[in-house]
């Protein structure tokens, strides 16, 4: 049996609790085990379980009372309540900060110390604490996995370490934001910027405060992500060359539109680059996707490039990944 | 820049010469000329010639030999050129535009550009350039000038992938 626990429970955590219901079948074909959630927080409750917490109550209090458990936090941290309950494997999904890594941050050495494995979709503290966190899970003999903080539905880290194996990969160029995206694709209809901006924010692409999407951090902290991940870096959120699409004009998209081409915020990852900007990418190459889609283009040595394509965000989407990387856990634990 | 050329002249004396003798006219530098005999078409003789020139000046030498009945097949590069394409975006004018681009020669030998500049009533024109050099190098010097340039004088620089 694989004990999960989860932190945080917004979008994506209640997305996690749904798909382990849903999947639950298909899991145990899989893996020939089942998954049991015994613990939750979110950032004013808790419930934990050590046979099984009711995921389906849990997600109807949420829905309800907007809290996830019945007993409240009360000071206690999520570090407090993981210790209240013995559980084999952490779902990390509390709110992303890439300035000190938040509490995901300090959840997940926790775990990984106390031999957990972790699966994260936070970004802040793997763009912050790659190397460390990948050494504790050495040292402790457990597993971090985070397919689904770049990209979301979008598999490409796992393809790159595991499907792309003995292949050289000599560089990764992608769209890694889906609001960055959305917002100049309608600034290709001649919307201008602002405009563009309050039709993301409506549609619920955009936050209300969009700075982190719009400036470029969030695919800045996915571009380190890959670094470390995929090319071996290692390597921390401030060395990257961040440049937003805050800057660019509607006489800047109409200028590259008569010369057959669209504006894109690119992140750009190889063994000597590290960027994310806004570039001129022509009219049917694959990075000129329009919408909310994230697009990866994989360059390398025998395959030749790969292109890869997915929703970026979403609760089912981000959920994917999470399934994703906990069946892997779990078939790896079986062969041992 | 360095240019190759097919071309036709008359099969009578005197026809070679007034195919050669422009290149002293638009100050272009011949470093070959092969005469084939046995490519005729039409009367014509086949001529290929490889010459050094002014970019800005071949129009001109076409212009000249249509005038002595030259007939141009093709014309080109004599090199595989590489090709540089970026977009700046700032309070920037066309003569600040041109100046950025003209200190450009310090760094790579420009074999030709284009230069497109479109205005902004709120000030943030933008700048879209196209610049053809002849190796790899070149191009990641220019890279490296106007991605500092722009840095330092609070431009946005949208360079194209590769």
């Amino acid at each position: 049996m694989m004990r999960v626990f989860i932190s945080g429970f917004g979008t994506v955590g209640q997305g996690a609790m749904e798909t382990f219901l849903l999947k639950k079948p298909d899991i145990h074909r899989i893996t020939g085990d089942l998954v049991h959630v015994v613990g939750v927080t979110d950032s004013r409750s808790y419930e934990v379980d050590e046979r099984e917490v009711c995921g389906l109550c849990i997600l109807g209090n949420k829905a309800v009372t907007g809290m996830a458990g019945h007993n409240l936090k009360e000071g206690k941290t999520t570090i407090d309540i993981m210790e209240m309950c013995d559980f084999d494997t952490l779902i990390e999904a509390t709110p992303t900060n890439v300035e000190t890594g938040g509490e995901g941050l300090k959840n997940i050495r926790w775990a990984l110390e106390h031999g957990k494995n972790v699966i994260t979709v936070n970004k802040g503290p793997l763009a912050l604490e790659f190397a460390e966190l990948m050494a504790l899970a050495r040292k402790n003999g457990c597993e971090l996995r985070f397919e689904g903080s770049v990209g979301g539905a979008m598999p490409i880290i796992n393809l790159c370490t595991n499907d792309l194996a003995g292949m050289k990969i000599r560089s990764i160029q992608g769209i890694f934001n889906g609001t960055c995206n959305f917002i100049l694709s309608r600034m290709d209809s001649g919307l201008p910027f602002e405009q563009a901006l309050k039709e993301a924010q409506q549609l619920g692409y955009a936050e209300t405060d969009p700075t982190y999407d719009i400036e470029g951090y969030d695919s800045a902290s996915k571009v380190v992500i890959l670094a470390n991940s995929v090319f071996g870096r290692d390597v921390k959120f401030k060395d990257v060359s961040v440049t937003g699409i805050t800057s660019v004009t509607s006489e800047a998209i109409a200028l590259a539109a008569e010369c057959g081409m669209v504006i894109r915020l690119i992140g750009e990852v190889s063994k000597d680059k590290l960027e994310v900007s806004p570039r001129l990418i022509p009219k049917g190459h694959p990075l000129s996707i329009s919408g909310s889609l994230n697009t990866a283009l994989i360059n390398t040595d025998l395959a030749g490039p790969i292109t890869v394509s997915g929703r970026g965000a979403g609760r089912k989407e981000t959920a994917s990944a999470i399934l994703s990387d906990l069946i892997s856990i779990m078939k790896s634990q079986k062969k041992e | 820049m360095l240019v190759n050329a097919d071309i036709y002249v008359k099969d009578i004396p005197g026809q070679l010469v007034s195919a050669l003798e422009p290149m002293s006219t638009v100050n272009a530098n011949i470093i070959g000329v092969v005469h084939s005999r046995e490519q005729m078409v039409s009367g014509r003789i086949a001529v290929n010639l490889t010459f050094d020139i002014d970019p800005d000046m071949i129009d001109r030498l076409k212009e000249i030999w249509k005038s002595n009945d030259v007939i141009v097949a093709k014309i080109g590069s004599a090199i595989d050129l590489r090709n540089i394409v970026f977009m700046i975006i700032g309070d920037l004018t066309a003569a600040t535009a041109d100046e950025l681009v003209a200190g450009a020669k310090d760094v790579a030998e420009i074999q030709s550009k284009d230069i497109r500049v479109s205005s902004n009533s709120s000030g943030r024109n933008t700048c879209m350039v196209s610049i053809n050099v002849k190796t790899e190098e070149e191009i990641t010097a220019l890279d490296r000038y106007f991605s500092e340039g722009c840095r330092s004088k609070g431009y946005t620089y949208i360079r194209g992938v590769e």
